[in-house]
């Protein structure tokens, strides 16, 4: 909201520098977005919240100007109508969406410009001059706050205003020349036939004010916050009337405004005929609220004192002494103690009360898992990839690719259809990093994140934590992932990564790929697919499912003391059918009964070329063998080793 | 006038009778004449166990002398032999010596060529700052909470005092979710863990809570859909403003550093009350004014207040026993505030070039 310091003086005296009276505000909650030089005049943004109505007006704010500063307020005055009978007729079907509306009866309108005073004051405002009838409503609104609205009494059928219900099938086509379809839950004004006004929004096209209106009927009520809002909503409106009638406009203004703005017609020569009617429904009642100092002190941290509560409250309108107050009728957010203490904290002064490092007693802990999730983070940081971030949501076909079985969670009222559901796989927004990196230049982009993926099930939302790991580098390859991958699961409870291709997804390179049940998947992206992404053929993913991966805890780690005595090493160099697995030979070499002092094997070289024959593979399989209790004898190891060529030519191995 | 190396070894292998030498005297002289060539020839040349000039020289020199000249002969060659012994070592220490400095200069290098490393990725720069935040608070004796970011609107709005209607409500630019999942959005803020947290508990905590949150707001400079949150909360029977002051100076000082100067801003927020904004002086012009700051010398850093009584209601604790006061901040905005960083939309990049920078 925008005002002018010219018009806020003609309040409350203003000594204080523009640039001081701004910072004056905004520490009192006030909050002045900017002040800037106007014609001659100073112009203030304020910042409102949502819980000050009473601030959207000129005299609002100079009421909070006399808090702060002690100054006096001018009284907002209007001349008396006289106690004649009332000249419109009107009618509230539902006293409480409808809680007071006046109405007038200006005859020998003359409508024309308004005098160049107003209209430059509008102009500094930054609005613009329409003619002088619908100026002085204007004007009122910036001047008190109250909205009120004039219709062109001519075009009234019957003459009478109805305040009600819109029926089903009732159109209006509203002031912003839109035919609107009216809800039977629209609060309407309306004449003896048919809705002329949305209540407390806009008005309509038919009965506005034009150069040749005459005689106007001049409306100012008080309608129920939230039916305005959601008419307002339902519609599409935000309007300066319906943006005060949300927030709560004062009960006690409508019969004041109505008689500025007939004094201010009266001036280019109007004639007000009879007396206002003044309708009252359901009205939001002040309730004296209690304040005890004892609880405010107890909020507060300090007493304040008795005297400077009651000269802040009264200020702010509220009347009573000592415990008791009754807040006046344009502050709707004054109903309980705490709001009290809250104005009075506010404009002693937030600063003033002192600080405190409070103690406890309790305990503190992480999340349970934070430690674990820290772990996996620092370990792949230390591996080269970096740690990203991305948003939560994705695009449904991009998902549906890599997570066909998920239901996903719709957003209703998405930013774009890229981003119209919560993604139900992190592997999309990871390729979209890899592709963004090599795009700009960077050579072999590694990244991971640690986020969540949503799904729904039996009709509830469903969160879980996800690491994905990504990399579009050369020198990775299968078993580089897989290491990377089980460095990972190493830090917990969990086994390796091991699979056979009809497990794998259909988004992995068949051949180079690998799964350990629900925990983790990982492989090199299918080349189709990697093709469609316009990524290299290189591109290595990995998607570990962290809630299952915690739920295993951290790898316990069990001390073995290190054998005293020496190993032997021998190395079985073999050639192999390519059917025949790492994991065949080690399951062979583990298989009961146990080869003696076997301590551990391993493939120490793989090699596949024309010396090893078509379809074939030469293994060097190391081996060491060590006791617990002695040196081992020569013999002892050569006839250990015997037995590990037997099992591996049993394997179809030919020892070379 | 040495004598050469080949004369003097000739002399040696030569019993001193038939050199013509013939008194103790010229015998001395001639031992004399070995000494000032002492400066030539190896070690074994003079110290050779066989045909070292010294061993040569006590077979034919002393061997054959008088008794009673051997006494002052044999000094006269022992001193010889000590001399060549330490010139010897000198000479070894000082090839040593060279050699080692040879091998240095061969072995220098352009210490000015960039170092190579296998150098650790860094952390992402949000998280590092919800660490650091989450850090301060643990110190303070705040435990970590967590709840879901698809909220019932019960717990994001109702419970914290927002209800259906309310102009907060739609301040907030919700993201509504479907389908059958009715009365679900995305948390607009992570304040429901608040009302998870004391549903939960009873009185006396302190929870800080770090999380996602989301806001239907179009991606630009300073806006993302999703953006991050950390929420504190404490309860106790005699928390006051006084200590909602205390508690985020500290934090503030501890997260900017001990300059820092604080001021509390009344504000509203439908679950505290009394409500503030706190702003830090602004750590770039140390709050004399600059762009960052828009010339106010003030950062706006985060909102906090006295919990509502009204929010107390929705949990079953007694306003009048309880009291406590909670603060929300926006951990995007303070690590683009920390890192000088203009667009939002980094760190949602994963883009190598920016995420490099915060080693």
């Amino acid at each position: 909201m925008k005002v002018l310091l010219s018009w806020l003086r003609e309040y409350v005296p203003i000594t204080l520098a523009p640039e001081a009276l701004a910072a004056r505000l905004s520490l009192a909650g006030v909050a002045v977005e900017r002040v800037e030089a106007v014609g001659g005049d100073w112009r203030f943004d304020l910042d409102l919240t949502s819980n000050r109505p009473d601030l959207l007006s000129h005299y609002g704010v100079a009421r909070e100007i006399a808090a702060l500063t002690g100054e006096p307020l001018a009284k907002l005055e209007a001349p008396g109508l006289g106690a004649q009978p009332a000249a419109v007729a009107v009618t509230i079907e539902d006293g409480q969406a409808c809680g007071r509306y006046c109405a007038l009866l200006l005859e020998q309108v003359r409508v024309g410009d308004s005098p160049a005073a107003l209209a430059a004051r509008l102009q500094g405002l930054g609005h613009r001059a329409i003619n002088n009838i619908a100026d002085l409503t204007n004007l009122s609104l910036w001047a008190m706050g109250q909205p009120t609205h004039a219709f062109d009494a001519d075009r009234l059928r019957g003459g009478e205003i109805r305040v009600r219900w819109a029926r089903p099938g009732e159109t209006l086509v509203t002031l912003d020349e839109v035919e609107r379809q009216l809800d039977p839950r629209d609060l309407v004004i309306a004449d003896r036939e048919r809705p002329v006004a949305l209540a407390g929004v806009m008005g309509g096209l038919e009965t506005a004010i034009g150069a040749g209106t005459r005689r106007v009927v001049l409306e100012s009520a008080w309608f129920d916050p939230l039916t305005v809002r959601r008419t307002a909503r339902r519609h599409g409106l935000h309007t300066d009337a319906s943006h005060r009638f949300e927030r709560g406009a004062d009960p006690e203004a409508a019969p004041l405004a109505a008689r500025l703005i007939a004094a201010g017609a009266r001036a280019y020569g109007a004639v007000v005929a009879g007396g206002m009617s003044d309708q009252v429904g359901t009205l939001p009642q002040p309730q004296a609220i209690r304040l005890r100092p004892a609880a405010l002190a107890r909020l507060l941290g300090r007493a304040v004192p008795p005297e400077d509560c009651a000269r802040l409250l009264r200020a702010l309108g509220c009347d009573g002494e000592d415990e008791v107050w009754l807040p006046p009728s344009w502050r709707p957010d004054l109903a309980r103690e705490v709001d009290l203490i809250e104005e009075i904290a506010r404009l002693y002064g937030y600063d003033r009360f002192p600080s405190r490092l409070p103690a406890f007693q309790g305990e503190a802990a992480p999340l349970p898992e934070a430690g674990m999730r820290d772990r996996v983070r620092q370990q792949l940081r230390g591996r080269g990839f970096a740690e990203a971030v991305t948003v939560s949501f994705a695009d449904a076909g991009e998902c549906a690719r890599f997570a066909p079985a998920a239901a996903p969670v719709r957003v209703l009222n998405p930013l774009s259809e890229e981003a119209a559901i919560l993604r139900t796989s992190s592997l999309p927004a990871m390729l979209h990093l890899l592709r963004h990196n090599l795009h700009h230049g960077v050579a072999a982009p590694k990244l991971f994140e640690i986020g969540k993926l949503y799904r729904r099930e039996g009709g509830q939302p469903v969160e879980t934590a996800v690491l994905s790991l990504g990399a579009c580098d050369p020198g990775m390859d299968f078993l580089g992932l897989k290491g990377e991958v089980e460095a990972v699961l190493g830090l917990f409870e969990a086994p390796s990564l091991i699979g056979t291709a009809a497990e794998l997804p259909g988004f992995l390179h068949p051949g180079r790929g690998g799964r350990l049940g629900e925990l983790a998947v990982a492989g090199q992206l299918h080349p189709a697919l990697a093709a469609e992404w316009k990524l290299p053929p290189e591109t290595w993913l990995a998607e570990l499912d962290l809630q299952r991966l915690y739920a295993l805890g951290r790898r316990r780690v069990r001390y073995a003391p290190p054998s005293r005595y020496p190993a032997s090493e021998r190395d079985f160099s073999f050639v192999f059918a390519d059917e025949v697995s790492w994991a065949q030979v080690e399951r062979a070499l583990g298989a009961a009964p146990a080869i003696a002092h076997l301590a551990a094997a391993s493939p120490a070289e793989v090699f596949r070329g024309a010396a090893s024959g078509e379809g074939h593979y030469s293994l060097l399989v190391r081996t060491r063998f060590q006791s617990e209790e002695r040196t081992l004898r020569d013999e002892e190891v050569q006839a250990a080793a015997a037995e590990v060529a037997a099992r591996l030519r049993a394997l179809g191995g030919q020892q070379r | 006038m040495a004598r050469s190396a080949k004369e003097l070894a000739a002399w040696a292998a030569t019993p001193w009778p038939r050199l013509g030498l013939r008194s103790e005297a010229e015998l001395a002289a001639a031992v004399g004449e070995f000494r000032a060539a002492l400066g030539a020839g190896s070690r074994e040349f003079w110290l050779g166990r066989k045909t070292g000039l010294l061993t040569l020289l006590n077979e034919n020199w002393l061997k054959p002398a008088p008794p009673e000249w051997k006494r002052a002969l044999g000094q006269q060659l022992n001193q010889l032999k000590r001399e060549a012994e330490a010139r010897a070592e000198r000479q070894q220490a000082a090839a040593q010596a060279e050699a080692v400095a040879q091998r240095l200069r061969a072995e220098r290098v352009d210490i000015t060529l960039p170092g190579r490393s296998a150098q650790a990725a860094p952390a992402h720069p949000i998280l590092q700052v919800r660490d650091e935040i989450v850090d301060i608070f643990l110190r303070l004796g705040y435990t970590v909470a967590d709840g879901p970011e698809i909220e019932t609107t019960y717990y994001n709005f109702e419970a914290l005092n927002i209800p259906e209607g309310h102009p907060a409500r739609e301040e907030q630019d919700t993201l509504y979710l479907g389908p059958d999942l009715e009365r679900h959005v995305l948390r607009t803020h992570t304040s429901p863990v608040q009302i998870r947290t004391m549903e939960k508990q009873a009185p006396p905590l302190r929870v800080i809570v770090p999380g996602k949150v989301y806001r239907r707001d179009a991606p630009d400079a300073t806006h993302s859909p999703n953006f991050h949150q950390i929420e504190g909360l404490a309860v106790d029977t005699d928390l006051h403003w006084g200590d909602l002051k205390g508690t985020l100076e500290h934090f503030a000082r501890a997260l900017f550093g001990t300059t820092v100067r604080t001021r509390l801003r009344p504000s509203y927020f439908q679950f505290t009350e009394p409500s503030a904004e706190l702003d830090v002086s602004c750590i770039f012009c140390q709050g004399r004014g600059c762009r960052t700051c828009k010339h106010s010398g003030w950062i706006e850093l985060l909102g906090c207040g006295m919990v509502d009584p009204a929010v107390f209601g929705f949990v079953n604790y007694d306003p009048e026993r309880v009291s406590g006061f909670a603060f929300g901040l926006g951990i995007d905005r303070v690590a683009m505030i920390r890192y000088g960083v203009d667009d939002l939309q980094r760190f949602y990049s994963g883009d190598l070039r920016f995420l490099e920078q915060f080693r």
